[in-house]
């Protein structure tokens, strides 16, 4: 279903979504671009990509589990509920949205996680085309079109008058249902409406086919791994800006006479990931390396069909030391 | 940096590595994203082809020297010499081992800073250049000036030792020199109520990530496991509360304390731009009041907290 | 400084808990002294012995605040009469920096005290803790850091956000 929408009536759309589930919008705050609740303001134009992927709202970064206590000598264990409540993002982009879908291969397929479905199912994801090729990204490498997405349940391309509105599910088409504001359009309207984003490459930089062989290819290449791991420094930067980075740990919290579980982000890039008791295997820095990019290119396509990068570019602009997983790839696929 | 300094600098590089004096350079590279070096860990004279000086050397390279050991060759500029100095000091290196290269800064840039004076999103800066006194900034296609000073680090404002305190050859260039007019901002939450500065700092820590890049980046922090990874006994949780976060920085703090220069690496890589230097910069100015003591100047001086004086302050002891 | 009023509801009733460490050459044994010279003092005061008042470890009060106590008190011998000659030197200028990096941060320095207490300091050891005790219990329950089970949102998770 094709809609239209003026500016004006947009904010009046979400104004009133308020009333039935949380709205989230691209905002400000610190500094840094984030999804914060609406505020009745203009979307702002300027907005590229949050700091934080959106992950951080299905997959939380701090999520207690269950708790126990115990009165008077017995153990009582509760578990804890589920976020509820109906919830609405706007201004998410193609790549954050693709990077949700891989992520169900992890919380959907052989074990159902309570936690992340409940976030998925009680979201609507309205996406937005991008204007601007964000700084060291490659969305388009890897297969996400930044003007067109089929991962949201409505799909909107901004336009001079105001927006353009693709529904792609029953729960985005239900949304929509709003004649006094939205008006109709068409597939020949939303077809016009593309534009590519500025600063976007005329030539692709890679071929993402020869990319996964060359990563496969590349395991047993030490020196390989070893030359563009040498300037890593081992933080968590790179997976906790990823949108489908999902490792975690689990962590109690002990005081007296009770506690809880919790389960919290992790990185494979941090020194004691593969710690156990007598023996670290990826005790250098290189195999660590090596194990994130195989991971998300390799062993990740081999098990889910899927590879795990958006190429959203949040890793390439926020590494300290400028590890450019671009040039790893690009060597990669020579 | 004209070309004719970087070919001065891959002569030195190439001799050292052709004699055998070192096994590694630690340089800088261009980098793949704007306003951005990467640091350059060449290991022969292959590697120094990639070798490129001409701005945004904020990396300090000192980091480097907690992995590799022996023989190796850097470019410090005058904050990271200092670091050097606290490594030495430290024993972490020995001074016979390296070449250091004295690299002169003229101040780093701060685009952060750049793009709030002018108005915009960083993202939206598109070049920036030193015309000299002023800054000439390329945003959205259009050109635009803006003075040095609001255009550089704070921590460049009024560098103390724009000069390399040690090096085995020291480049020609340009140094930093204060601002006339830019005052480094005192820092007026100190004149603020006790509440008050809570409620600034825990907002802080509660966008704390626990990503572990100021600690990983700062020179200083050289321990081969820390104290945040022991779990038997666990002394620092390492979920990402506001509260665990106050003990990680606090804690973090207290143990650089005397040998944190203020580099300034811990703030430049936080991603959620946690404005660390305030705490360091405030361990500075207590050192400094308290015992007479500044990180990284002085290779005999010991640590504050290795010596004391009997004047030492006691009237905050009951 | 302002007494809230949930402070002032909880203060009736409420009592501070107080760890100190105490140094065993001098602190710990002034007091012993004080116990068995029938002095009282505020019980408050939980007492945990180190060797040297040298050996606490920043680490230690950032934790004992973060479990939840309400103040934390370190008492070591007089400077010049230290067991190990220089431990409580050492201590005293790492404390003096803690104490000014706390309230820079906004914890209220008079909930991390230090005294010098030596072994046959026993009247000085209960009026040390009955000071401490006062301010503690005028600065109310600390609340700040503490951790407990509401450490994440009320429904159980938090996205770290900017």
């Amino acid at each position: 279903m094709y809609r239209k929408i003026a500016k004006e009536n947009l904010k009046k759309w979400l104004t009133d979504l308020k009333t039935q589930a949380e709205v989230l919008t691209p905002a400000k705050a610190n500094g840094l671009w984030t999804y914060r609740n609406f505020d009745g303001r203009d979307i702002p134009h300027n907005f590229q990509n949050s700091r934080l992927p959106p992950k951080g709202l299905f997959l939380e970064s701090l999520r207690a589990l269950f708790e126990w206590k115990f009165p008077g000598g017995s153990l009582e264990v509760r578990p804890l509920p589920a976020m509820d409540g109906l919830r609405v993002i706007f201004g998410l982009r193609p790549c954050d949205a693709r990077a949700l879908k891989i992520l169900e291969s992890i919380f959907a397929r052989d074990y159902p996680d309570v936690f992340y479905l409940r976030n998925l199912s009680r979201t609507l994801l309205l996406g937005q085309a991008c204007r601007v090729q964000c700084e060291g990204s490659f969305c388009s490498e890897m297969g996400i079109d930044s003007q067109d997405s089929t991962d949201f349940d409505i799909f909107f391309r901004e336009v001079p008058q105001g927006y353009l509105a693709r529904a792609l599910t029953a729960r985005g088409n239900a949304l929509l249902e709003r004649r006094d504001l939205f008006e109709e359009s068409s597939a020949e309207e939303w077809n016009l409406a593309q534009s590519k984003p500025r600063g976007s490459r005329e030539q692709p930089l890679f071929d993402l086919e020869r990319v996964k062989a060359g990563v496969a290819k590349s395991f047993p290449d030490e020196n390989f791994w070893k030359r563009f791991s040498a300037k890593c420094i081992n933080c968590g930067i790179c997976t906790y800006l990823c949108p489908t980075c999902h490792c975690f740990d689990l962590c109690d919290l002990q005081m007296p006479g009770q506690g809880m579980r919790f389960r919290c982000w992790d990185s494979c890039a941090f020194a004691d990931f593969t710690k156990m008791a007598v023996h670290n295997p990826r005790e250098e820095k290189w195999r660590r390396y090596r194990q994130r990019v195989s991971h998300k290119f390799h062993f990740f396509y081999q098990n889910f069909q899927a590879i795990a990068c958006v190429g959203c570019g949040r890793c390439v602009g926020h590494c300290p030391v400028n590890l450019d997983l671009r040039q790893v790839l690009l060597e990669a696929a020579r | 940096m004209p070309e004719k300094i970087e070919k001065e600098l891959i002569g030195i590089v190439s001799r050292l590595f052709d004699e055998g004096r070192i096994h590694h350079f630690l340089g800088y590279g261009k980098g793949t994203v704007k306003f951005k070096t990467t640091p350059l860990i060449a290991r022969n004279q292959e590697d120094l082809r990639e070798l490129w000086l001409e701005d945004f050397c904020a990396p300090n390279l000192t980091l480097y020297l907690k992995d590799i050991k022996g023989q190796v060759g850097l470019l410090v500029k005058g904050c990271d010499s200092r670091s050097l100095v606290s490594l030495i000091k430290e024993g972490q290196v020995r001074r016979e081992d390296l070449y250091v290269v004295g690299l002169p800064c003229p101040g780093q840039i701060d685009p952060g800073k750049v793009a709030g004076a002018l108005g915009c999103e960083s993202e939206e800066l598109e070049e920036i250049t030193r015309r000299g006194p002023e800054m000439v900034v390329r945003v959205n296609g259009q050109e635009k000036t803006l003075p040095k000073s609001l255009a550089l680090m704070d921590k460049c404002l009024n560098c103390p030792y724009p000069k390399p305190l040690i090096f085995d050859s020291l480049l020609p260039g340009e140094y930093v020199a204060p601002v006339p007019g830019a005052t480094p901002t005192e820092d007026e939450l100190c004149r603020r109520p006790v509440p008050e500065k809570w409620a600034f700092w825990a907002e802080q820590f509660r966008r704390c990530l626990r990503c572990y890049a100021c600690r990983n980046v700062c020179p200083a922090c050289f321990c081969p496991r820390c104290i945040v990874e022991e779990n038997m006994p666990q002394w620092v949780s390492p979920l990402a509360t506001m509260g665990d976060n106050f003990v990680f920085h606090l804690l973090r703090l207290m143990h650089v304390a005397g040998t944190c220069t203020s580099c300034g690496e811990c703030q430049r890589v936080c991603p959620m731009g946690i404005p660390l230097m305030k705490l360091n910069e405030k361990m500075t100015d207590d050192l400094r009041e308290l015992f007479g003591y500044v990180a990284g100047v002085d290779l005999d001086r010991p640590f504050p907290f290795r010596t004391y004086r009997q004047e030492d302050p006691d009237d905050f002891i009951r | 400084m302002e007494v809230k009023p949930e402070v002032e509801k909880k203060s009736k009733g409420w009592e501070p808990r107080i760890l100190a460490f105490l140094c065993r050459w001098c602190s710990y044994a002034g007091a012993d002294l004080t116990g068995s010279s029938r002095i009282s003092y505020p019980p408050n005061v939980r007492i945990l012995r180190v060797p040297c008042s040298g050996r606490v470890n920043p680490i230690f009060i950032l934790k004992t605040l973060r479990a939840g106590m309400d103040g934390v008190l370190v008492s070591g011998c007089h400077p010049g009469d230290c067991h190990y000659t220089a431990g409580n030197y050492t201590a005293r200028r790492k404390f003096a920096v803690l104490s000014r990096l706390l309230e820079y941060v906004g914890i209220d320095p008079r909930r991390v005290q230090f005294s010098w207490v030596s072994a046959s300091e026993g009247e000085k050891f209960a009026k040390v803790v009955s000071e401490v005790v006062a301010e503690v219990k005028a600065l109310g329950p600390n609340e700040l850091f503490r951790l407990n089970t509401s450490d994440h949102t009320a429904e159980g998770a938090e996205s770290r956000e900017p």
